[in-house]
């Protein structure tokens, strides 16, 4: 037994603290004390999950039964180098975001909705360390529906007639999606009569060869549900109306982490519930292959044919997500530290476009990319911010988008598949056909005569989208500063 | 006469006699090094002892450049003098930098390594051929960067334009100096995106279209060597520029496979037929200056990756089996004939002046790329070709970069390119006309100037791979004579169209005084003059020292480049062939008009390309829609009109929106549907396993 330290209170306490600053913020009246204390608090829960993570890094997991009970029924929290780093990033990137929102939210959102707003938040953040957390299904399931449903609202607290309409498409598909998870969970429950993933896992390795169907159904039932809720690409129907109709910060949060907790979900109950000898025996690896083939090309094609930036921002959230896919769909250390790796990227990437693009339509009005003609010269700063993040999205290397790319293609290569590639390389062009006309259109505009001239960006806007540019170019310069946490995250999967 | 201190003019004067000064005890130093010992020079022996031992030399030599970009931007308000005087003293630094390592790059490679970046580390290396290309590249930008304060008075953007001009020029001496693939890549990326921005300087509808047709083929080239390098990565197990032929060897097809990946990415940046498509429109389109330093090194870069990827994955040591490398060599000498026939071809039709050397750039470029194929066929007795083509890019580099300065002074006395419209200016601008004259007559070959020498290094490498290895060579060899006789022709041609005949009226009265442009062009054609008199000096210090190092046989080496008797009787009687061939051709062009024949346009080769792409298409979108809005394919007619790309792009455009459109609208059509059918189903199938259990 190891002894017990005080630091493997804090993912209690983390959670605890989210949820006391969504029901503190409706009794605040006041909106700069809700702001400021989101901010402190966000802060402070930062430093925690660092502090955590280095205390998993050093020590080893630590598991945290939630009141004492015993495993088999009770809530079991997981703190291990994965859940760690994970709700670290979640954490890190959401506090940035939330410097931004602090002046970004006046700008497009009604000032009535603003607590609201940032109780949902926290609600959400909450929600999404629980799911990384939580080491039993059914808790993780209660997380998922929490998440769904404050995502929701989020969608719809601009209280436009298109955020409606986005966020009832979304509560639509989610519910269908949580129920098919429900499902699954019910299945597997039937079989091995516990709800605590580590415990299952043991029992479904002598329970598999009796009940092969069974697996398969829950198994079946369960990525379907994560399918739709990640967005991968038959599923992704809800995903451009959400995103691209939600205020500048939601979106960026939407497209960076919150899909990718789904997918993290997936590859953690492969990897922690069903274990890979189940999965190979599927052929799972084959379906994620062609789905995440599929939907590299086919999320690129249809960004291609776009008219409004954020909503070509969200296709090419689309494609991404098939990248990530076929990172995980290879099942080696390589593949998943290659894959996290983009999950760390895309979201820095794909969170500056977003918040450029939304700046440039809530400051500036600019909606379409026929519109982006000829800005560069009257934003030439949020263009070049959003030309770094175009680039980060081709892959120029420098950019944490090619070191992705990189790693991705070499671990593609330890498999021999090297087949793979050649979607990387197809979703890459298209993917720069798409991103460079909207920045030769808003620089190099023909025979334009107009001068430069530098526009005021708020501080707070201006050092989270510095520090994302920062992150950028240093993950992909310095890879080596993150990697050890990759590496150690993946070996904590594969391991157990 | 009063002389102006603050005046460009005679500033640049200074500098250039300094440059004259540092250039000549260089060439002293290499020719008698005991003249240098003693007390005086020990000091610049220590500082380049210590400059080649730390790590501070690769950030001098490409930060130097960077900064002096971002300097001249901080000095805006300053004098025009000034801001290009910052130019021109920076790259004197790294000229006399670079002038000052050569005993301590001739003792071995200077390899500089910093592990933490990219998590596969960046490195840096100035071997011997890497020495070559970055004093060449610095001593070119001197001269250009001279010839631009003229030039660049008359244009907009200057700021930006000289920002992007030096980081190009250090990222392309970081691509000369890179030690491993990864870094390579690395810059050739960043290089793409810099030299971009100097393509559609001008914002014409011509320039944007260049550029971006440069874009996109810079990152098709960048993609395949993306892909070439993760091909490496697992059988070498790292990306570093050593000896890793063994392993690549061993590989089987594979290293075909990468091989031909590095021929695209890299020929597509050297201009090589069918990958050039960009080059005779981004080169014309860019500023002299810039299309002078594009011609002269950029386009290098493709060479210099050639050679360098060709010496370290491809070279065997010792030579073992060279089956594999004579195949690939012999594909790369016939592609390269058919780039230098076809650029000579093409530049003979020309009548726009710029056009006309951008042809003849690709044309030039096969002549290199030829010696490389040369030496991968000869295998240990490849020397003399690698030689040729390392010695014929050099050569390239001054002339060509000349003829651009040329036109550009062309360009900015009469504001007319098309060279119809021109004639008899030897008399209104005799020194430029002479400068022209040197240049051509360099790049024709004949005796007495450098393109002579390179060419016939060539054509003894070429003519002895067909006495060593198969006879199928002497066709070869034939075909290298004829474009030669082709490169006499246009430039015949382009002299007698733009210098003699009559002058036209229009151009009566100009007038143009710009004394500082000249002080670089004359330098640059006395250099030509001067390494064509001692036809051997550039190999016997730089380039047969690199070949030493290498496994290639030392006394081939020498007997392919060295022994050659440069002003025998055979050589001399092989121009008087050429010649009298060329002018041949171009009198009888003259007679029949050959130059004024018109293609039609189904020919060109982006319409071949993307016709059948966008019938594609057309056809995908017939089949999952039948009604959607008329859209016509692309015919050559409206290829003549210049839309044909715009109709590929709406092609693919308008079927993945239908598509798109189409599967949306299903599921929001039956929204309530899907939900019913998808949940009764999984009731059905509990319910089944429920009774099943």
């Amino acid at each position: 037994m190891i002894p017990f330290s005080w630091l493997e209170l804090f993912p209690v306490l983390q959670m605890s603290l989210l949820v006391l600053m969504a029901l503190a913020g409706p009794l605040i009246p006041s909106k700069g004390v809700v702001k400021g204390m989101h901010l402190v608090g966000l802060t402070l829960l930062t430093i925690s999950a660092f502090i955590v993570l280095n205390y998993t890094h050093t020590s080893g997991p630590f598991a945290f039964q939630m009141g004492g009970y015993e495993r088999n029924i009770g809530i079991e929290l997981l703190i291990d180098s994965f859940s760690a780093f994970f709700a670290f990033f979640v954490l890190f990137f959401v506090t940035l975001i939330h410097l931004f929102s602090m002046t970004s939210l006046n700008l497009d959102t009604p000032a009535s909705q603003h607590t609201a707003y940032y109780s949902l938040l926290s609600l959400m953040y909450f929600s999404m360390i629980g799911i990384l957390y939580s080491n039993d299904l059914f808790n993780m399931y209660v997380f998922i529906e929490i998440l769904s449903l404050s995502a929701c609202g989020i969608i719809s607290v601009s209280r436009k007639k298109q955020n409606y309409m986005a966020a009832f498409r979304y509560l639509m598909m989610n519910t269908l999606a949580s129920i098919s998870v429900m499902f699954g969970i019910a299945l597997i429950y039937m079989l091995t009569g516990s709800l605590n993933v580590s415990i299952m896992a043991e029992r479904l390795v002598e329970l598999y060869p009796m009940y092969p169907v069974n697996v398969s159904l829950s198994l079946g039932f369960i990525g379907v549900g994560l399918a739709i809720k990640s967005a991968i690409f038959p599923f992704h129907v809800w995903l451009p109306d959400a995103h691209s109709s939600a205020n500048t910060s939601a979106s960026a949060i939407l497209s960076g982490v919150i899909i990718k907790i789904y997918l993290l979900t997936l590859i953690k109950l492969l990897y922690r519930l069903f274990t890979l000898d189940v999965v190979i025996d599927l052929r799972i690896p084959v379906v994620m292959v062609v789905l995440a083939g599929v939907a590299m090309l086919m999320g690129s094609a249809f960004a291609l044919g776009q008219k409004e930036i954020k909503r070509m921002l969200a296709y090419s959230t689309v494609s991404q997500v098939g990248y990530i896919l076929l990172g995980f769909s290879i099942f080696t250390w390589g593949g998943l530290v290659a894959a996290f790796f983009y999950i760390v990227s895309h979201a820095f990437v794909k969170g500056l476009l977003f918040l450029t693009a939304g700046m440039a339509k809530s400051i500036h009005g600019i909606k379409s990319i026929k519109a982006t003609e000829g800005i560069g010269y009257k934003i030439p700063l949020t263009m070049m911010l959003f030309t770094v993040g175009a680039m980060g999205m081709v892959g120029i290397p420098g950019t944490s988008g090619f070191m992705a790319k990189l790693q991705l293609s070499l671990a593609f290569m330890e498999v021999s598949r090297g087949y793979l590639r050649s979607f990387l390389i197809i979703s890459g062009v298209i993917n720069a056909l798409y991103f460079f006309p909207i920045i030769m259109n808003s620089f190099f505009q023909e025979d334009n005569k107009e001068v430069f001239k530098l526009e005021k960006i708020p501080f707070a806007m201006g050092f989270t989208l510095l520090m994302f540019v920062g992150i950028i170019f240093a993950l992909g310069l310095f890879p080596g500063l993150l990697l050890p946490y990759l590496e150690a995250a993946a070996m904590s999967l594969m391991g157990s | 006469m009063k002389l102006n201190f603050r005046s460009f003019t005679l500033q640049s004067f200074f500098l250039s006699l300094l440059s004259l000064f540092m250039m000549g005890s260089f060439v002293a130093f290499l020719i008698n090094p005991s003249l240098f010992d003693g007390p005086f020079f020990d000091g610049f022996r220590a500082t380049a002892d210590f400059l080649s031992a730390s790590r501070f030399l690769p950030f001098i030599i490409l930060g130097m450049p960077t900064l002096s970009g971002f300097l001249r931007l901080i000095f805006n308000q300053s004098s025009l003098t000034l801001k290009d005087e910052i130019l021109l003293i920076t790259d004197i630094l790294i000229i006399a930098i670079i002038m000052m390592i050569y005993p301590n790059v001739l003792a071995g490679p200077l390899r500089f390594e910093f592990n933490s970046v990219f998590n596969f580390g960046f490195s840096l290396q100035i071997n011997m051929l890497s020495y070559i290309f970055i004093l060449l590249a610095a001593i070119l930008w001197f001269f250009v960067m001279m010839y631009a304060h003229e030039y660049m008075k008359k244009e907009n953007h200057t700021r930006r334009f000289y920002v992007f001009l030096s980081l190009s020029y250090a990222s392309t001496m970081g691509i000369f100096m890179a030690g491993d693939l990864l870094t390579l890549f690395f810059l050739y990326e960043l290089m793409t995106l810099f030299t971009y921005i100097l393509v559609l300087h001008n914002q014409t509808k011509n320039a944007i279209e260049a550029g971006t047709e440069y874009l996109f083929l810079g990152i098709l080239g960048g993609f395949s060597i993306f892909i070439a390098l993760t091909l490496i990565y697992p059988i070498t197990g790292s990306f570093a520029f050593v000896g890793a032929h063994d392993l690549l060897a061993s590989e089987g097809p594979a290293k075909y496979f990468i091989a031909l990946l590095l021929f695209m990415g890299f020929g597509m940046k050297a201009g090589m037929v069918p990958l050039h498509v960009w080059l005779p429109k981004a080169h014309p389109v860019a500023p002299a200056p810039a299309s002078s330093l594009l011609s002269g090194i950029m386009i290098k870069v493709g060479v210099f990756g050639l050679i360098q990827s060709f010496i370290y994955f491809y070279l065997p040591d010792p030579f073992t089996s060279r089956q594999g490398l004579q195949l690939l060599g012999s594909i790369l000498i016939w592609l390269s004939l058919i780039t230098m026939l076809f650029g000579a071809f093409f530049a003979f039709m020309q009548v726009d002046f710029k056009r006309l050397l951008a042809y003849s750039s690709i044309s030039q470029i096969g002549f290199v790329v030829l010696g490389i194929g040369v030496a991968m066929v000869q295998g240990e007795k490849g020397g003399p070709g690698l030689a040729g083509a390392i010695m014929h890019g050099f050569n390239h580099a001054l002339f060509k970069s000349l003829l651009f300065m040329v036109v550009g002074m062309v360009y900015i006395k009469t504001h007319e390119i098309d060279m119809r419209k021109l004639g008899g200016l030897r008399k209104k601008m005799p020194i430029t006309f002479v400068v022209s004259l040197i240049a051509s007559l360099s790049i024709m070959g004949m005796p007495l100037f450098n393109g002579f020498v390179s060419k016939t290094v060539l054509h003894h490498a070429i003519a002895d791979a067909a006495k060593y290895q198969s006879s199928a060579y002497l066709w070869a060899e034939g075909l290298f004579i004829l474009a030669s006789v082709g490169t006499v022709a246009y430039f015949i041609k382009m002299n007698k169209m733009v210098f003699f005949g009559d002058l036209p009226p229009a151009l009566e009265g100009i007038t143009f005084k710009a004394r500082s442009v000249y002080a670089p062009m004359i330098l640059m054609a006395l250099s030509l003059f001067l390494l064509g008199v001692f036809p051997r000096f550039l190999s016997e210090t730089m380039i047969v020292p690199y070949l030493q190092t290498l496994s290639f046989d030392p006394e081939f080496t020498v007997y392919g480049t060295l022994n050659i008797a440069f002003f025998g009787a055979s050589e001399l009687w092989l121009i008087l062939g050429i010649w009298a061939g060329g002018i041949g051709v171009y009198v009888l062009s003259m007679k029949y008009k050959w130059d004024q024949v018109k293609f039609p346009p189904w020919l060109h080769l982006e319409y071949l390309i993307l016709f059948p792409l966008s019938a594609l298409m057309h056809g995908l979108l017939n089949l999952i829609d039948k009604d959607h809005d008329v859209m016509d394919l692309p015919t050559y007619q409206s290829y003549q009109v210049r839309n044909y790309k715009r109709t590929f792009k709406d092609h693919l455009v308008a079927f993945t929106d239908t598509l798109n459109r189409k599967y949306e609208s299903l599921f929001i059509k039956s929204d309530a549907l899907i939900y019913a059918i998808g949940l009764t189903l999984m009731v059905i199938v509990l319910s089944i396993f429920a009774i099943l259990n």
